[in-house]
């Protein structure tokens, strides 16, 4: 249990083991505290990426963070996650998106000051060391629409029985099962009349005696993994000439719905109950669209930053504004991934558009006690927690005061000129600071500005893409004094003043300038940070060359999250063979710190990444194989007196994913996932980690509406040693999850239920129930129950309820 | 020399039917069908074809007078088979490249065809003329005295089969391939133009005649034609 209580020392004694039930995820079950599911488990090379975490419970979650890599990069990216009740999601932008997988882990920040990961482990400092085991997202090529509407035209107007409904599969990708394509029409299951011909699907709504009156129709075609997980739906609507025809075309159409939810969490025999609520409406007429949403929690409270959500807003083909809590995003050197609350908008009038957001990232919070702490345990305290402010309660007794956060405002611009298709150019304007009188307890309030450029051009139909983006920063990290004074200029700068004081003059119209300001000069570009890639795609091979710089100093309050002190160069490169069905990936990517000159050593990073997936068409396992090497050195001698500044460890990964589906009395997709993880660290600190995962898992589709899952994960770790030479830790697990769910009433009353014991080192029984009743076509009623049994510790158990109403 | 033009169109029916892939492999279906019109799949009779028909590779589509039928390929590529044009629809795969060839032996098409992609490509093939198309439109005619391919848009190459010249015909000029060997291209007259465009169309022409009669026992024919 050492490891539990160094990792999370705030819930080591409510340990829960929560498996990922759903089949063939890249790492079957993961060990966390927090989150009990994460989808997709699979995802298209190039689209913008939404990462869902279900989170078993959100209690103490402050706030959570993404953290990924695209394959064969070094560098891990960060992307806030919107917390929204029991959900957090974060996007990862579609060009960090490739094939053949996503690397990723979640670190979630709890109100009590640690920090969590998911999968959980034993670091400290998950944003610069992580994690030993991450999760592994499958990308698989893509690009273009997965479903092809071969007939009707859309927005066709037709005659009832003149309408054939036919679609082709010829563009899904290969994780798409397609033999679990769903298609909607008007809302209702028709999957059963549909007539389907290798990659063709075709229902002829009249000869199966579905009558469709005048007005417009809508169909949808789902499509599924070969998990059985929701991989991707296309839509389109078309008319049915009538009477009502002509009133049905060019009318107001609108959506909306509403969804409720009551949740009952008992951990540590601790209940605790969380209401919440979400509007939705969306009004379309013509070319406009109007939404309005709003998300509404008992989370909700005055020492937290904001959990509700809402946004009203309109947009047209050349406008959009609106008002409430969004993402924008701006370049990612400059805002990206973070919530704005306040006004966005953006226009676009020919070659010329610009965007604007202006509002709040955060909202003023005053200082708390955080917790009572013996004095004999102080030291121990503000040894693993040296940020937080510490103050005597009483007689023998402390107590540990989390600083107050200040209203945090943020106005970002961005004027951008594009030809369409060929080329854009656009400059950036950001200007963050915090509102110093929004709190009386604040500490070192700052103030950020940055001026960025970034420009891309396609050329040869999108076969040559080079790109580029740059910014300067200012930053100030503590403009409590404001403004710096003439008398003060004179006392630092006696020599000079004059032209401290001009300068001075000229900045300060656009930043708080006093002796906290960075840069302090110009000479190294410190503040800066810059990138650039050229892309060449030729005969089924993409290659892609990035340079890239951050300055030590560069900061950007919109992009809180970025590595710095970096540069290097990555190259990979992508090709396919054998009729596309073999993919080779590889790359190598060098970066170097030490940018400004200041760190006793330059630490090289070098990274290389191979892997080779084989697709080759319906009935044969698609498999992949991965090698990456993480090499880190800096050439100080690991023993004598530079050796605590030394960096020399070596990571080699290697994963093996294979899926395959047969049929034997019923459809079955089978599974194996491999991988293992070796770190030898040659310093004196020893920090050498070995880490094996092993998966199976068989997902089973029965002639009646029942599926079933079985899931073996087996999981054998080596954690650096307690104390400095000692044995490594072991640290092994294996869960079994068996899950089954069953259509009571096709497509109206579902039950699902699973069963997942944990063995090992933790010892956990996981038992879930669900229920989802469809009431109407547009209404549903979702119960859930999930119970953990834990060992040694009380059991905990959550309840929920959830409603939703389409219109 | 009409003996050597024999054995090229048998050499080039043959290398054609060697492309068709695997027989009875679903590639493309009837998304339309106007009056008369016939199907054959491979090894069994003509029969009146419906709306919705899936089309298996090898497979023939007929059509009579004043009658349309409408093919859509597995891309999205579509073809307007139009009246008296009888064609043999053709498809293979490649891993997940899809290629796909029409055989068209007398009549007229008009066609839509997707950007191919890298490995893909769409074949119209006559006995004198193959025209590889990697994402057009337009129109193409097959007569006894040659083939007349109008390109509306995009770039089509066309090669005739017995000089094995070949002519990259882009959009707003006219090919035309003899069974001579011949082969050339110009600028299209509007007529052509005209022509290609109506073979785009899904409609068939027709026209509706009314006799009417004033208060004083005139009578008049009024006479409208219409696409349905």
């Amino acid at each position: 249990m050492n490891f539990l209580s160094r990792a999370a020392p705030a819930v080591a004694g409510t340990f829960l083991v929560l498996c990922t039930l759903v089949p063939v995820d890249i790492v079957l079950s993961q060990v966390s505290t927090r989150v009990s599911s994460i989808s997709p488990a699979e995802a298209i090379a190039g689209a913008p990426l939404t990462v869902t975490a279900v989170l078993a419970r959100s209690e103490g979650i402050q706030r959570a963070v993404l953290v990924y890599r695209p394959f064969g990069e070094s560098d891990y990216r960060r992307a806030e996650m919107d917390i929204r009740g029991t959900t957090a999601q974060a996007v990862i932008p579609g060009s960090a998106v490739q094939s053949p997988s996503v690397e990723y882990y979640i670190v979630f920040a709890t109100t009590s000051g640690t920090l969590e990961t998911y999968p959980l482990s034993e670091t400290a400092d998950p944003f610069s060391r992580p994690p030993e085991r991450t999760m592994r997202l499958t990308v698989a090529a893509g690009g273009a629409a997965q479903v092809l509407f071969l007939s009707p035209e859309a927005d066709l107007a037709l005659n009832p029985e003149d309408v054939v409904i036919s679609f082709s599969l010829l563009r899904a990708d290969t994780l798409v099962d397609r033999r679990g394509t769903r298609v909607l029409l008007d809302g209702v299951d028709v999957t059963a009349k549909v007539v389907f011909s290798g990659e063709i699907g075709v229902i002829a709504p009249e000869n199966t005696g579905t009558h469709l009156g005048p007005g417009t129709h809508a169909v949808s075609v789902r499509l599924f993994t070969r998990s059985g997980k929701p991989h991707h739906t296309a839509s389109m609507t078309f008319s049915v000439m009538g009477e009502g025809m002509a009133a049905a075309t060019g009318d107001v159409t609108y959506f909306a719905s509403v969804s409720l939810e009551s949740r009952r969490e008992n951990v540590a025999s601790q209940p605790a109950w969380y209401n919440r609520g979400a509007i939705n409406l969306g009004l379309r007429y013509s070319d406009w669209r109007f939404v309005a949403n709003t998300f509404l929690t008992s989370d909700e409270k005055s020492d937290r930053q904001p959990q509700d959500r809402y946004f009203i807003g309109v947009e047209s083909p050349w406008i959009r504004a609106g008002y409430g809590d969004q993402t924008p995003t701006f370049p990612d050197l400059i805002l990206s991934g973070m919530r704005v609350r306040g006004v966005h908008a953006s226009a676009a009038v020919g070659f010329f558009s610009v965007a604007v957001s202006s509002g709040q990232t955060s909202k003023p919070i005053e200082g708390a006690l955080l917790k009572s702490i013996a004095d004999t345990l102080l030291a121990a305290e503000q040894l693993s927690d040296p940020s937080a402010a510490y103050a005597r309660l009483g007689p023998g007794v402390w107590g540990k005061y989390s600083f107050g956060t200040y209203e945090r405002s943020i106005l970002a611009v961005r004027p951008s000129f594009s030809s369409g298709e060929h080329w854009e150019l656009g400059f950036t304007w950001m200007h963050s600071q915090d509102e110093t009188g929004s709190i009386t307890t604040g500490s070192r309030p700052q103030e950020n500005v940055v001026l960025g450029m970034d420009f891309v051009t396609r050329l040869d139909d999108r076969r040559i893409e080079l790109a580029a983006q740059g910014a300067f920063s200012a930053y100030n990290s503590d403009i409590s004094s404001g403004t710096i004074t003439d008398q003060r200029i004179g006392e630092l700068f006696p020599h000079d003043s004059s032209t401290v004081r001009e300068v001075r003059d000229i900045l300060s119209r656009f930043i708080t300038v006093n002796e906290n300001l960075r840069p302090l000069s110009l000479r190294r570009l410190s503040t800066a940070a810059g990138e650039a890639s050229l892309q060449l795609h030729y005969f089924d091979n993409v290659l892609k060359f990035t340079y890239l710089y951050r300055g030590s100093d560069y900061t950007s309050f919109g992009q809180s999250f970025l590595r710095k002190d970096v540069q290097g160069f990555n190259v990979n490169d992508r090709v396919r063979l054998v009729d596309n069905s073999l993919l080779l990936a590889a790359g190598y990517e060098q970066l170097n710190d030490n940018t400004s000159h200041t760190k006793a050593a330059t630490t090289t990073y070098g990274t290389v990444n191979i892997a080779v997936t084989y697709a080759p068409g319906q009935d044969v396992p698609v498999t992949t194989i991965g090698y990456s090497r993480y090499d880190n050195a800096n050439g100080l001698p690991t023993n004598g007196p530079d050796s605590l500044s030394a960096v020399s460890d070596v990571t080699n990964r290697l994963f093996v994913q294979s899926s395959y589906d047969f049929t034997y009395g019923a459809m079955h997709t089978a599974s194996i996932n491999f991988s293992t993880s070796d770190r030898s660290d040659a310093t004196a600190r020893g920090l050498d980690v070995n880490a094996l995962t092993l998966g199976l898992s068989l997902a089973t589709r029965y002639g009646i509406p029942l599926t079933t899952s079985l899931d073996v994960a087996l999981n054998f770790n080596k954690l650096p040693a307690q104390v400095h030479g000692g044995p490594l830790q072991r640290l092994d697990y294996s869960t079994i999850g068996v899950q089954a769910r069953y259509e009571l009433i096709p497509a109206d009353l579902v039950l699902q239920g699973s069963v997942s014991p944990t063995f090992g080192d933790f010892k956990r029984t996981v038992f879930d129930l669900q229920t989802e009743w469809t009431i109407y076509r547009s209404m549903r009623l979702i119960g859930e129950f999930s119970y953990f049994k834990n060992d040694g510790v009380r059991d905990d158990n959550y309840l929920s309820l959830r409603y939703r109403y389409d219109l | 020399m009409r003996s050597t033009f024999r054995l090229v169109a048998a050499a080039a029916a043959l290398g054609a039917s060697c492309y068709a892939g695997t027989p009875g492999v679903t590639v493309g279906l009837l998304s339309k069908v106007i009056a008369e019109v016939s199907h054959k799949e491979v090894d069994k009779e003509w029969q009146l074809a419906k709306r919705g028909e899936t089309l298996g590779a090898g497979d023939m589509v007929r059509t009579g007078e004043k009658s349309i039928a409408i093919i859509k390929f597995l891309d999205n590529s579509l073809v307007r088979v139009r009246e008296l044009t009888e064609v043999t629809v053709k498809g293979v795969m490649n891993g997940s490249n899809f290629s796909k060839s029409l055989d068209v032996r007398m009549g007229v098409i008009g066609f839509t065809v997707q950007k191919q992609r890298v490995g893909e490509e769409f074949r119209f093939t006559s006995p004198t003329s193959v025209a590889s198309i990697r994402g057009t439109g337009g129109s193409l005619r097959i007569t006894g005295t040659g083939d007349t391919l109008i390109v509306l848009e995009g770039s089509v190459d066309l090669q005739n089969l017995l000089s094995r010249q070949s002519v990259a015909v882009a959009s707003g000029f006219t090919g035309i391939s003899s069974p001579d060997g011949s082969l050339f291209f110009r600028r299209s007259t509007d007529a052509e133009r005209r022509r290609a465009e109506d073979a785009l169309r899904s409609e068939t022409q027709k026209t509706l005649e009314f006799e009417l009669r004033d208060n004083q026992g005139r009578t008049k024919r009024l006479h409208i034609e219409y696409r349905d």
